[in-house]
């Protein structure tokens, strides 16, 4: 697959975005009901694992790397169970849970040495789903949309500061599935109809929170300024809603673009903090 | 007369018993200060990368006359790994190579040993690096046995080599650049106990 890194990863990133954008049109030409629709992004999630990593990990998983597959998978699982069964109370407990869980599970080996630094991660892992999941009741495609642009800028930010905490892996993980969720959203730009669903937070969201859980937790390694800076996405949300200059203007797209400029500060500020403070030549 | 006599033929008994004792398999402790472990690992096909365990040791069984009778128990720590580069010694130890925080050693456990020539064998065991655990085959080379003229401790030394797949035990990380398959070059002394 490539005979280099970069052309693995070029190679990756094109394959799902690719894959991604035709199953998106499909789904809208077929009018595949909204519960089915949100599994493209867990869809994608595990899709860039499988390129990342090259494989479907074992059962039961070994290591934090494997782990992240089937915290992704069992996410996925759960959140459409619950929207097919269409129980916001129960969809909302899970979220709560899932990060912590999945902290504890990654974490496990670090339970004993460094339980602040598990139970830290945990609550950030949390606070991140909370922000995310914030308006649920607001199902409008539009909201949906804001929400994949959150974990795909998220994604893309997270990436360098991967690269940079020695998890090359996870760099193109977080690429990948960057790319194939902003192909995604394509289709939905002119229509109201995009599908964010429990699934898609659960598995989507809920598996690149594990992917940073490993790289922090794990390969211990990264930069935690950069980091803190980086998770000033997740608030982008909150605050975009008492801005004018994302909220108020006309037109989905251009509101939608605003917004995403707006994720981006954090994460090209979270990306240069790690590049500067990296104490050495570029690891390649 | 009758005394020293008698001291010569207890002592020549005894000398005979203990050095009988030495071609029965016996416990030694790998010597660390004179055991080795290297391994080399290609760079983009330009050159090989070396690397050291710092730390390592183990116990194994070994009787000459018998070595198809033998145990081996090694046990490396990660984090004494070592390839002249402090940046890629840190970069090693994460969750997408050798994963040091949850798994911080490599063990490798002796299941069948094969004589091949005088001096030769092979040893077929279970390597675990990184929670996998893979069947691995050490060519063997028996150097000498016998006493070490130093502390007269009973010494016997081997040198080994394998090849095996970083992939196989889950590392695929930047596979078209660093090679896949990486060569092991181990010294060993072992100091009876």
């Amino acid at each position: 697959m490539g005979q280099s890194p970069q052309e693995a990863l070029v190679i990756g990133i094109g394959a799902v975005s690719l894959a991604a954008f035709l199953l998106a049109g499909l789904c809208q030409l077929l009018r595949i009901g909204r519960v089915w629709r949100a599994l493209l992004v867990p869809g994608v999630f595990l899709a860039a694992y499988f390129m990342a990593y090259g494989k479907v990990p074992s059962f039961p998983p070994v290591g934090a790397v494997n782990k992240i597959f089937y915290i992704a998978l069992l996410g996925t699982v759960l959140g459409l169970m619950v929207d097919l069964a269409g129980k916001p109370r129960l969809a909302s407990l899970l979220m709560a849970l899932q990060p912590v869980a999945a902290a504890l599970y990654i974490g496990e080996a670090r339970l004993r040495a460094a339980p602040i630094e598990v139970l830290g991660a945990a609550a950030a892992g949390f606070a991140a789903m909370w922000l995310m999941r914030r308006h649920r009741e607001v199902s409008t495609g539009e909201e949906g949309m804001r929400r994949a642009l959150v974990l795909a800028i998220a994604a893309l930010g997270f990436a360098p500061i991967a690269l940079l905490g020695a998890s090359s892996a996870s760099l193109q993980l977080c690429l990948i599935f960057a790319f194939a969720v902003l192909a995604t959203l394509v289709w939905n730009l002119r229509n109201d109809d995009y599908a964010f669903g429990t699934s898609s937070l659960l598995g989507g969201a809920g598996g690149m929170i594990a992917v940073v859980y490993a790289v922090t937790l794990i390969t211990r390694k990264t930069d935690l300024l950069a980091l803190a800076v980086w998770s000033l996405i997740f608030l982008v949300p909150s605050l975009s809603d008492r801005l004018p200059w994302v909220a108020t203007r006309k037109g989905k797209v251009v509101r939608l673009v605003a917004f995403a400029l707006f994720c981006a500060v954090p994460a090209v500020c979270a990306t240069a903090i790690a590049v500067l403070s990296y104490g050495s030549s570029f690891p390649i | 007369m009758l005394k020293l006599t008698r001291a010569y033929l207890v002592s020549t008994v005894l000398s005979t018993l203990l050095l009988a004792g030495q071609v029965e398999a016996k416990t030694f402790d790998i010597d660390i200060v004179h055991s080795s472990m290297a391994f080399f690992i290609d760079h983009l096909g330009f050159s090989r990368v070396i690397g050291v365990a710092k730390e390592f040791g183990g116990t194994f069984e070994f009787d000459a006359a018998k070595p198809e009778a033998s145990s081996l128990d090694v046990n490396v720590k990660v984090a004494s790994i070592s390839t002249n580069n402090t940046q890629r010694d840190s970069d090693i130890q994460g969750a997408d190579w050798f994963n040091a925080t949850e798994f911080p050693d490599i063990t490798f456990v002796g299941k069948e040993f094969k004589q091949a020539n005088e001096n030769t064998g092979s040893i077929v065991g279970d390597l675990t690096i990184a929670g996998v655990t893979q069947p691995a085959t050490l060519d063997v080379v028996f150097n000498k046995e016998g006493e070490n003229p130093w502390d007269k401790s009973h010494v016997v030394g081997f040198s080994a080599q394998t090849t095996v797949k970083r992939s196989d035990f889950g590392m695929k990380s930047a596979l078209g650049m660093i090679g896949d398959e990486v060569r092991l070059y181990i010294e060993i002394e072992g100091r009876g106990r």
